[in-house]
């Protein structure tokens, strides 16, 4: 569905895209993430038309974003992260005025837009000013535009800016309800945590490179060479840490305030037979239990270059 | 109060780092040293004459710093405090253990200071004057003792006005409003007067007044916080009556902007024309809208006798004032606006074509300020019962129909082309005031210095439509000012709308080619794909 071949941005000397080549198939959420500065909202607005590349090209849609740019237009439906209203429209009006420039004739559009508002869990505030709003309906407002021209391709840059925590969940299930659709959608954000939670596919991006790509669980696995293993006592935490050690398959250990860290070699089994073994030992075990890789650990080994 | 003052030296550093500071200088410059070197005695009697040529040479020199010093120092003081709303960095000055009255000081020194300097840099060009004799050192001290004041006169009307307003064109329309007919009335003076002597002390009076009032004004609204750039209803409620607030729903505001509407946009029409009249061009201002109305109906009432004793050029004049005057302010922020806003990208990944987005706002522009100019051309259809012909009236009409269509096109190329609207604003006042009026007061200067027709170079004079104003009707123009040398009046009307016709056309065909360029960077073959 999204295609980018080779695509590189430079403003003089500064490089800020350098050689980026990524693939979206249709209905994924793909998650772009990366320092200030990485290179997303250059990538974002190159794909949405607005950046002429220094070579490069892309494919949305099956048009070229440097040929085709009415057909990918079209194709696209573009959330900036920084983005102002109409001061003085209301929102209803907010959403014709896009619509006729989208193209949409009147006799569909009444439909299309409480459709839109009711998607958005806007429809309340359909009389509303748009200058009126708070942030958060301001993002929902920017989000029912992006869909008024039904476009199969999302590009949203940093949605969840300056959301609130409920907000936030509203938009992540605004958005599996967008994929359920048929949408790929791409989309960036800060908020690593929730980029897990919503998309099936992330790429990690620093100064213009990409540095990881493809399913999430293939760039956790990625980024851990060892398994890490919690542990935490009631008391006898030096004794607990003597079997720990003597065990072969770990490989080393960390304490802290009752609480042991270890990063673990072995098999399953093995973990289950060092398990058994600390509990006929008599220790006080309050939990052991294994920890899952996460984005934000995977985010900052690979920024800070602790994985290849 | 100045020592370590955190606003001046932050706003100097900003002014004096970039090369908008170096570019006003130069062109400060070229433009000053145009007029002496046109102005300057070439004749072989100049040498019994030179004392007089010598003091006019001086007073030509003093008038065009003085308009130079009008035009400019509006830009650095009405933005002063507006900019800050703009950038929301106003809750971060006000909230620091600053004085308010230290930052009044620093506001108005960073804007005055900038011009002083531009004052003090043309002295070189002043000695080259002192060659020719005649000048005494009272009046290089007093027309430069008056520039300074006037600085600081028009600085503290800027600075004023920013405080007032929460947007930059509408500080800079109204400061602009006040500071012209200022500026008109001082020129007079310079004129009029056979020494510089006066000209100091009566500046220098007009601007310990207008401290006096200006001062505790702005300070006071200095004290106030800005975070809400929103008008409140109480402010609305005392706007709407005393009559500040449009009737969108009656006529004749109903001209001015169509009232809301109920039901969808039509299929077919352009959308963005339609945004533009119903949200844009008054969302900029009524406020600002009303008082430049008042002001001109007021100014306008001085005017209408002179429909009646036949001259009707010179009201032709104060109209094309007045369109000068707004139209940019109208059409500078139809698309630096956008930018500034955060809309602009909205609009460019619709698939509204080029074509619709500059006729859109090309269309509300001219439309908003002809129905103004209409309002203020009423008086001129009473002079049909008097000398003038329909055909006359409507001559009239076309050279400021003209005047407002070449200046709105100017206005909308400048707003692509730059990023901001008020650096778009700048510079298309600048371009107007060049195209307008400085080529054929050039020729004029050069009449009057040189002697003589100015021969090929009459033609210069179509492009300005004060010029062309004159050649309408019976008026005994060869006898004046407005004379064209051997140009036939009917080919000055008719030189005048075929150039500016054909300027307005190249520079929206440009204003289309570059579109993609100028707001994109994509390449405008791409777009029809």
């Amino acid at each position: 569905m999204i295609e980018i071949q080779d695509f590189v941005k430079s403003y003089g000397d500064f490089l800020a895209v350098d050689h980026l080549n990524l693939k979206v198939e249709k209905a994924d959420i793909y998650g772009v993430i990366g320092p200030n500065g990485a290179g997303k909202t250059t990538t974002f607005r190159f794909l949405s038309t607005l950046l002429e590349p220094t070579s490069g090209d892309a494919l949305v849609n099956g048009f070229r974003v440097t040929k085709n740019v009415r057909d990918v237009r079209r194709s696209i439906g573009y959330m900036p992260d920084n983005f102002g209203v109409y001061d003085g429209m209301r929102v209803w009006e907010f959403l014709d005025f896009f619509a006729v420039a989208y193209g949409i004739p009147r006799a569909k559009r009444v439909q299309i837009i409480d459709d839109v508002l009711v998607l958005v869990d806007l429809i309340h505030k359909r009389g509303e000013l748009v200058n009126g709003l708070s942030r958060g309906m301001r993002q929902r407002l920017c989000l029912a535009k992006t869909l008024v021209h039904d476009p199969p391709v999302l590009i949203l840059d940093e949605p969840a800016s300056g959301l609130d925590p409920r907000a936030r969940v509203e938009m992540k299930e605004m958005l599996h309800e967008l994929r359920k659709m048929g949408k790929t959608i791409i989309v960036s954000s800060h908020i690593l945590s929730e980029l897990a939670d919503y998309c099936n596919k992330i790429a990690i991006m620093e100064r213009g490179k990409l540095l990881a790509f493809g399913p999430v669980s293939s760039i956790l696995e990625r980024i851990r060479k060892h398994r890490v293993v919690e542990v935490q006592v009631l008391g006898k935490a030096d004794e607990t840490a003597g079997i720990l050690k003597g065990h072969p398959g770990v490989s080393s250990l960390t304490q802290e305030d009752g609480m042991l860290r270890l990063d673990w070699n072995g098999t399953s089994e093995d973990l289950v037979a060092l398990h058994r073994e600390v509990v006929l030992a008599g220790i006080p075990l309050l939990w052991f239990r294994e920890v899952e890789a996460n984005l934000e650990e995977a985010f900052l080994k690979l920024t800070r270059g602790e994985v290849g | 109060m100045l020592h370590d003052n955190a606003v001046l030296r932050r706003e100097l550093l900003t002014m004096l780092r970039g090369h908008r500071a170096f570019i006003m200088q130069a062109i400060f410059l070229i433009v000053l040293s145009f007029l002496v070197l046109v102005a300057w005695p070439m004749d072989e009697d100049y040498i019994n004459l030179r004392a007089e040529r010598s003091r006019t040479l001086f007073k030509l020199f003093a008038i065009g710093e003085l308009t130079l010093v009008s035009i400019l120092a509006p830009v650095f003081s009405a933005g002063s405090v507006t900019m800050e709303k703009e950038l929301h960095t106003v809750d971060l000055l006000f909230t620091t253990q600053m004085h308010v009255f230290s930052i009044f000081i620093g506001k108005l020194l960073s804007s005055v200071v900038y011009i002083l300097f531009l004052v003090m840099s043309t002295l070189p060009m002043l000695v080259i004057c002192f060659i020719l004799g005649g000048l005494a050192a009272s009046d290089v001290l007093s027309v430069y003792g008056g520039l300074m004041c006037v600085a600081v006169l028009f600085g503290l009307v800027g600075l004023m006005c920013s405080t007032f307003f929460s947007r930059t064109h509408a500080s800079l329309a109204i400061t602009y409003l006040i500071v012209l007919p200022m500026t008109l009335v001082l020129v007079l003076i310079v004129t009029a007067l056979t020494s510089f002597v006066p000209f100091f002390w009566i500046v220098l009076v007009a601007t310990v007044i207008g401290a006096m009032v200006m001062v505790p004004l702005t300070v006071r609204r200095l004290s106030q916080p800005f975070s809400d750039v929103e008008r409140s209803a109480e402010e609305e409620r005392i706007e709407d009556q005393a009559g500040l607030v449009l009737m969108r729903d009656r006529f004749p505001d109903s001209l001015l902007a169509p009232s809301r509407r109920d039901d969808l946009i039509p299929d077919g029409t352009n959308p963005v024309l339609d945004k533009e009249m119903r949200f844009e061009i008054f969302g900029r201002g009524t406020l600002l809208v009303r008082l430049i109305i008042q002001i001109s109906i007021g100014i306008s009432i001085f005017f209408i006798p002179l429909v009646f004793t036949g001259h009707e050029p010179i009201y032709t004049c104060y109209l094309l004032s007045f369109v000068v005057f707004i139209t940019p302010a109208f059409a500078c922020p139809s698309f630096t606006q956008e930018r500034e806003r955060g809309t602009f990208d909205l609009l460019l990944t619709s698939l509204v074509t080029p074509e619709q987005v500059i006729t859109g706002k090309l269309v509300a522009a001219c439309r908003c300020t002809g129905v103004l100019t209409a309002f203020l051309s009423l008086p001129m259809v009473l002079g049909l019962f008097k000398d003038m012909t329909v055909v006359d009236l409507l001559r009239h009409a076309a050279v400021v129909g003209m005047t407002i269509f070449a200046t709105a096109v100017m206005s909308l190329f400048f707003s692509l082309f730059f990023r901001t609207t008020l650096v778009a604003l700048v510079v298309t006042y600048l371009s107007v005031l060049f195209l307008y009026i400085t080529p054929a007061l050039s020729l004029k200067i050069l009449e009057v210095f040189a002697g003589g027709s100015p021969g090929t170079g009459s033609w210069l004079m179509l492009t300005s439509p004060f010029f062309a104003a004159f050649s309408v009707g019976e008026w005994e123009y060869q006898n004046t000012f407005f004379k064209t040398g051997g140009i036939p009046k009917e080919m000055v009307w008719a030189g005048f709308n075929g150039f500016y016709l054909l300027l307005s056309l190249g520079l929206l065909a440009a204003m289309r080619a570059g579109y993609e360029r100028f707001t994109t960077g994509l390449k405008a073959v791409r777009m029809g794909a």
